[in-house]
């Protein structure tokens, strides 16, 4: 027969009320901080996949933030590349109204006078900025790409890129050139340069010219701005796809971290109940079996 | 001749000190009902030595006459065969208490699933890279990078810091453990000395070889002393055997290191000698062990596996790919990049996670920082772009950044939890075989009081039988041959 000793009851009761006790506190901290997971210990292949998911869930983010700032760039060069070409169009009924031959010259001279204002005003929409920096010089940013007085361009040539995605890069910024020169290369003849040959072409009173050469230049120089501002467009395009793409990963990303980590809290009342109810009742019982001996009933 | 009359007189007194003494023994378990240690002892009650019935013809009759009973010997109620096994698990408990408590504070230096961790800091560093690309003309923005970027080196410093103290006070531990250990030592060959002398007090030797055939007194009380201070070495280190001698004198051999002997007294264990008993494998169990453990190996920075170690890789690993592409851009003002991470020495230790630092330039100027390309204007990022693909490039012991640091957390993770889960099946294994221990040697007060009523009722049988033979002895004297009177 196995002896049972006071001490022995004592450590028992002891041994399960700080088991019982343990998992009550466990399950506290579960429905406290409504994690599952708390440290890595409690679940090492869970708390691993959570570390990565959380990482996910920051870099989606990010990129959302990246296409953000290039959706903005964009809109601002898609509104400056707008206000020229409304300028051109202008540009194109002054030449037509010019190469009728109706006007002296005179009256050339004030469409000419009208163009130089017309300069000046393609030249503010080229020098658009956003966020402080220049659109389109190229990563000069912080130079004027058409300064006054000249015709030329200022910036650089480079390309400036973003990061939308893991690997993923899009590009940025129409270079001056890119955006407002036939042909669209370093050595094309730009918006500025046209308008002023086109007034010099006013002043000199070349209607051969003007009829011709000049009405040519605008209508191709329109063409062009609308080659540009369809790029723009296909990059906003992307940059809006990718968006939504990243908008719907974050949210799967999310549910799953959350199915990952996150406390069924639920289950976690439920067990909470049910723990203590059993501390409560280890209490007790323990209570019963620790105070009464033999010693109780004897005179 | 014949039996004295008085002779009853004689057999009630013995049983009434017989019964006396048992009663002093429940007496002695009842007060130390409580004593850590202490094994219940029982008073063992024989037969006296009876005489045999001579008649006064001379004729032997058959049988002998009892007289009375007297207490042989006090018994502790031990078994020594669960001792034994008692200890061993109690030393392997020891050593997993330590090991989890030193794993569960390495995790809480590096603490994850945290928004502080190391994890959300690197995070942070690269999405502060990814705010530099979107806008690299901004100061604020490359102010913001430097500042992630020193966030994430002191977290690196922090943590490494930590476990440097870890380790050094898991040093002063161990020597703490060995002192304990040597006192132990010191304290059970004073026993033995005790123990000696008095088994050897009046003891039957052997004629031929003198050793203790009988041992002359059983010092119980000095028994479970010693047998307690066995006990408490056993949380210190493993013990590997516990031999005793004639006299009831005990060798210690622990963790494979012969530190008590009869003859000789105890022998200090020094540290060296743990030291080696652990490389050996012969520290196999105990607070040592796992303090051991803890040192020379998942705490210590030479140990390519430790996780201070593991820590130094990712330092390094981080400290070079940045500053490997960091060179390869231009900074604001169009020159080359400089170093992007320093070291504050230039060897360890401590190893590369505790001396990573930000480089002094970058944090004098952010403009410093190469977050584009060479011979483009303020708007290039392009080497910032580059930064950012760091992130899940192949760098860190082949393996992304995150792969090697959440290598490092799982394993860390693991470890913690299988540890936990190895105390709670060695605290059954315990608290079973400390159940046993209990079940034997352990005082039952029930049974206390029972015996207590045993011993007294018996006690006062005899003293009626007393007062019996005194009624008779008073009728023989002062009634006989007084008849009609």
């Amino acid at each position: 027969m196995i002896r049972s000793t006071n001490n022995q009851a004592a450590t028992h009761v002891l041994d399960d009320l700080q088991r019982v006790s343990a998992n009550l506190q466990r399950t506290q901290r579960k429905l406290s901080t409504g994690k599952e997971i708390s440290q890595v210990e409690d679940n090492p292949v869970g708390a691993g996949r959570a570390l990565f998911l959380r990482s996910e869930v920051s870099d989606v983010q990010q990129y959302q933030k990246n296409i953000n700032e290039a959706l903005g760039f964009q809109d601002a060069s898609e509104s400056a590349m707008s206000s020229v070409q409304d300028i051109m169009k202008r540009a194109k009924e002054l030449v037509v109204q010019a190469g009728n031959g109706a006007l002296d010259q005179s009256g050339l001279n004030n469409i000419a006078a009208e163009i130089k204002q017309l300069v000046e005003a393609a030249r503010e929409a080229m020098n658009g900025t956003y966020a402080g920096r220049y659109l389109f010089s190229g990563t000069a940013t912080l130079t004027k790409p058409f300064p006054g007085p000249g015709l030329t361009y200022a910036g650089d040539d480079n390309v400036m890129q973003r990061v939308i995605g893991q690997g993923e890069q899009v590009d940025l910024n129409l270079r001056g050139w890119e955006a407002f020169s036939v042909p669209p290369t370093t050595g094309g003849q730009n918006v500025l340069q046209l308008l002023d040959q086109i007034a010099t072409d006013l002043q000199s009173g070349n209607r051969a010219a003007l009829g011709n050469a000049d009405l040519q230049g605008v209508d191709d120089m329109l063409d062009q701005l609308s080659a540009a501002r369809a790029q723009v467009g296909a990059r906003t395009n992307r940059l809006e796809t990718q968006q939504t793409r990243l908008k719907d990963t974050e949210l799967n990303v999310e549910d799953l971290l959350s199915k990952t980590e996150d406390a069924d809290m639920a289950k976690a009342m439920v067990d909470f109940s049910m723990q203590q109810s059993i501390y409560q009742s280890a209490l007790q019982s323990g209570a019963r079996v620790l105070q009464p001996s033999l010693l109780d009933f004897l005179r | 001749m014949s039996v004295s009359t008085f002779n009853g007189i004689n057999i009630a007194m013995r049983g009434l000190i017989a019964q006396q003494r048992a009663l002093d023994t429940t007496t002695h378990n009842i007060a130390n009902a409580n004593t850590e240690g202490y094994t219940r002892q029982e008073a063992v009650l024989e037969a006296a030595d009876p005489i045999s019935n001579v008649s006064v013809w001379g004729m032997i009759f058959p049988g002998q006459m009892g007289q009375g009973v007297t207490v042989d010997s006090y018994r502790r109620i031990r078994d020594v065969f669960n001792d034994v096994q008692l200890r061993s698990a109690v030393s392997d408990q020891s050593a997993l208490d330590v090991r989890y408590r030193e794993l569960h504070a390495i995790s809480l230096a590096i603490p994850e699933p945290s928004d502080n961790g190391l994890q959300a800091l690197v995070q942070n560093f690269f999405n502060a890279w990814h705010d530099v690309s979107n806008n690299p003309e901004s100061l604020a923005a490359r102010q913001a990078l430097a500042q992630a970027g020193q966030s994430l080196t002191g977290a690196f410093n922090h943590a490494s810091t930590t476990f440097t103290q870890m380790r050094a006070n898991d040093d002063t531990e161990i020597d703490a453990d060995i002192t304990d250990a040597n006192s132990i030592l010191q304290q059970i060959s004073d026993l033995n000395g005790q123990i000696g002398q008095l088994v050897l007090a009046g003891a039957q030797l052997d004629p031929n070889t003198l050793q203790v055939v009988k041992p002359g007194q059983v010092p119980n009380d000095l028994l479970d002393r010693r047998d307690l201070l066995l006990d408490n070495l056993g949380k210190l280190a493993n013990i590997t055997s516990v031999t005793y001698d004639d006299q009831n004198r005990a060798t210690v051999v622990v963790a494979g290191l012969t530190a008590v002997t009869p003859t000789g007294g105890a022998t200090p264990i020094t540290r060296a000698q743990i030291d080696a008993q652990f490389a050996s494998g012969a520290l196999s169990g105990g607070a040592l062990q796992g303090l051991e453990d803890a040192y020379q190996n998942f705490l210590n920075e030479a140990n390519a596996t430790s996780y201070p170690a593991q820590l130094n890789t990712l330092a390094q690993a981080l400290h070079d790919a940045v500053n490997a592409q960091h060179a390869l851009g231009a900074d604001l003002g169009g020159n080359a990049g400089g170093i992007f991470f320093d070291f504050s020495s230039a060897t360890g230790p401590p190893g590369a996670a505790g001396r990573i630092m930000m480089s002094a330039a970058i944090m004098a100027s952010p403009a410093t920082i190469a977050a584009g390309a060479t011979g483009q204007g303020p708007g290039s990022s392009t080497n910032a772009n580059a930064m950012v693909a760091l992130q899940d490039a192949v760098t860190t012991g082949g393996t992304t950044f995150l792969d090697y640091y959440n290598g490092l957390q799982s394993g860390l993770g693991t470890a913690t939890q299988s540890t936990a889960r190895s105390q709670d099946a060695q605290q059954i294994i315990v608290s079973g075989l400390s159940d046993r221990r209990n079940a034997a040697s352990g005082v039952s007060l029930d049974e206390e009081m029972t015996n207590m009523i045993k011993f007294q009722h018996a006690y006062a049988a005899a003293s009626r039988v007393l007062s019996a033979m005194d009624e008779n002895l008073d009728r023989l004297i002062n009634n006989t041959g007084r008849v009609g009177l």
